[in-house]
């Protein structure tokens, strides 16, 4: 691919005059009888052809700044250390409590507010990453294909915290997480961080889904559970004598089935924002592979490298010109003498 | 008649050039002549037994002569001579002839004219460039006028083209006869275009002019950007003046009139320098001097 680009190609037939100033001088020429009375000298010679070409180089500039140089855009492959992740996050309206299943009030925070500042954070402090934003209530959401945009991320982040809707469907929240890893990725360094802070049974067909997708896409799973006050945690075992269903239990279950799937995976219980900051700072950690990430660079405009290089060409050019003498120049004319 | 030139013009002066050597011919004139004649300047003796001219017997160097012969006065032949003008038409003689001071080449040579007529010499002229230019030539001639035609047909002729040979070529059209040559050339050609063209003329009397501006010879500009345009071959180049070329410059000047000045000794006399306006004082006083 071509990477420099012209806003108007046609303005390019103008470049042709950029060989007048050979032909053709800015000073006004001073008659000699012969060149044999000027004496050779090499500095001239050299800024004669110096001004030719200043002159020349004036005009080609002018034509591509008239042209609109620019430099298409272009991705960039970069390597760093990260990794190709896949946010998943619960959008149920149980994340817009606290951590204490309350409405948040004065300085509290709610799970989302609390996931969406050290997810930003954690966005930020990784420039090599490629990340994909999902959220899933009722149904899963794309927000935010595996992308190097930071920005987009960032704002997807962003919006997590909005009141959310009802239900917790993880299972098909899931799914969608896993279909987001595209095959630029490269398979050692794909990571899915599930955030929410519940859990729901995931229907047989889901999970049979999702084992075929994780042993397609193996990823390293890590599911960071904003375990509110009061509510089951991931390790707790029904007393004796209790069913141990997914519908009493869904968190342990889904624990126990993403254990299932074969793939690294680690859970996060985290009882307060602190815990989630800690946690994710061991993602954070635990996540430093080799990446190759493509930057893209938008198109650049560089008229204005042409500009300033023709401004300058020419203000060297005024300058010769201020310079200027001629042999024959009236107010240094004496009287004639005459030799006898 | 051009009007510029009308009422009075370059005022004309009668010149003192003089033909190095005695001249040759049979028509009167004022130029001292090989032979010895029965009018003008006092010769010498004769016997009357080799002239028998009894009207110039000189009685008192009759009666001193131990020997008792009878001597004769003999006088010396004045004879008139062809004065020629050749002038150079390349393109570098173009240079400095339309400025305010006037067309100093016209003025030298309608100045030569008027003083030859007066002289009782004949005047002729060759221009050339590259090419001949016959229309320009005029054979020797004592005709009155001469001098207008000679100043118009200079002026309205500015040299082109590069190179003399049409100048040396045309030099066949000169007399046999010993004549005195103005050469008015700026000169700026090889040196052995002006062995040539002196050489051709070793049968004459040769004086050199040339013909220099003090605009590239003296008066330089002391710093700038110069861009040259040669005159013969408009060949263009950029000059950074500066201390240093300017110096290398005039001395180069220096050192080219040197060479030229040894030139024209080989063949002759040396050269007058015409720069930038005729000044007949200045001539006159370089043909008393023969240039020393």
């Amino acid at each position: 691919m071509n990477a420099i680009g012209f806003d108007h190609p046609l303005a390019l037939l103008l470049l042709p005059l950029a060989a007048l100033p050979f032909l053709a001088s800015p000073l006004r020429l001073s008659a000699v009888p012969s060149s044999a009375v000027v004496p050779e000298d090499a500095l001239s010679a050299a800024i004669g052809v110096a001004l030719s070409c200043l002159g020349a180089l004036a005009i080609a500039a002018l034509v591509l700044g008239l042209s609109g140089l620019h430099r298409r855009d272009q991705a960039v492959e970069r390597r760093g250390a990260g990794a190709n992740v896949v946010l998943l996050i619960d959008r149920s309206s149980s994340m817009d409590s606290t951590f204490a299943n309350r409405s948040p009030e004065g300085k509290e925070e709610s799970k989302s507010v609390a996931a969406r500042r050290l997810l930003t954070d954690f966005a930020a402090r990784r420039p090599a990453d490629r990340v994909a934003v999902a959220a899933f209530s009722t149904a899963p959401m794309p927000l935010v294909p595996m992308t190097d945009h930071h920005d987009a991320v960032s704002a997807a982040i962003a919006a997590i915290d909005r009141p959310g809707l009802a239900h917790t469907d993880v299972g098909r929240g899931l799914t969608l997480a896993f279909s987001m890893f595209d095959d630029t990725s490269s398979e050692t360094s794909r990571a899915l961080v599930l955030v929410s802070d519940g859990a729901a049974v995931i229907d047989r067909r889901v999970q049979d889904a999702l084992r075929d997708a994780a042993r397609r896409d193996p990823v390293r799973l890590y599911w960071l559970f904003l375990r509110t006050q009061g509510s089951k945690g991931i390790y707790d075992r029904p007393p004796p004598g209790e069913p141990d269903t997914p519908q009493i239990y869904p968190e342990r279950h889904l624990d126990v089935f993403l254990k299932s799937l074969g793939l690294p995976y680690r859970a996060f219980e985290a009882k307060s924002a602190a815990d989630v900051s800690a946690a994710i700072r061991e993602i954070d950690q635990l996540e430093q592979r080799p990446t190759a990430y493509k930057e893209t660079i938008p198109q650049q405009n560089l008229d204005w490298i042409a500009y300033l290089v023709a401004a300058f060409a020419t203000a060297l050019l005024l300058g010769a010109k201020l310079m200027e003498r001629r042999l024959d120049e009236p107010e240094l004319a004496r009287p004639a003498r005459t030799a006898s | 008649m051009n009007p510029a030139h009308a009422p009075d013009g370059a005022p004309r002066v009668d010149l003192p050039y003089r033909l190095f050597g005695r001249a040759r011919g049979v028509a009167p004139g004022a130029h001292r002549a090989v032979g010895a004649g029965a009018n003008g300047a006092f010769l010498r003796h004769a016997s009357i037994l080799e002239t028998s001219d009894a009207r110039r017997i000189d009685v008192r160097a009759s009666i001193t002569d131990p020997f008792g012969g009878l001597k004769v006065r003999r006088f010396e032949n004045r004879a008139r001579i062809d004065v020629f003008v050749v002038l150079d038409l390349s393109g570098s003689m173009t240079f400095g002839r339309d400025g305010e001071a006037g067309d100093a080449v016209a003025e030298l040579c309608g100045a030569i004219a008027h003083a030859a007529v007066r002289g009782q010499d004949r005047f002729g002229m060759i221009a050339a460039g590259p090419t001949e230019r016959a229309d320009l030539a005029i054979r020797a001639t004592r005709r009155a006028g001469v001098d207008e035609d000679v100043w118009r047909r200079v002026s309205a002729n500015s040299g082109q083209g590069a190179g003399v040979g049409g100048l040396i070529a045309a030099l066949d059209e000169l007399p046999q006869r010993r004549s005195l040559v103005f050469v008015v050339s700026d000169f700026l050609m090889p040196e052995g275009d002006v062995d040539e063209l002196l050489g051709r003329l070793w049968r004459h009397d040769v004086a050199p002019i040339v013909s220099q501006s003090s605009a590239v010879e003296t008066r330089l500009p002391r710093f700038g950007l110069i861009e040259t345009r040669d005159l013969e071959t408009g060949r263009r180049r950029l000059v950074v003046m500066r201390r240093s070329l300017r110096e290398k410059w005039l001395a180069d000047a220096r050192a080219r009139r040197a060479a030229l000045d040894r030139v024209f000794r080989r063949h002759g006399r040396p050269a007058f320098d015409l720069v930038d306006r005729f000044d007949a004082d200045a001539f006159a006083d370089h043909l008393l001097s023969g240039g020393v």
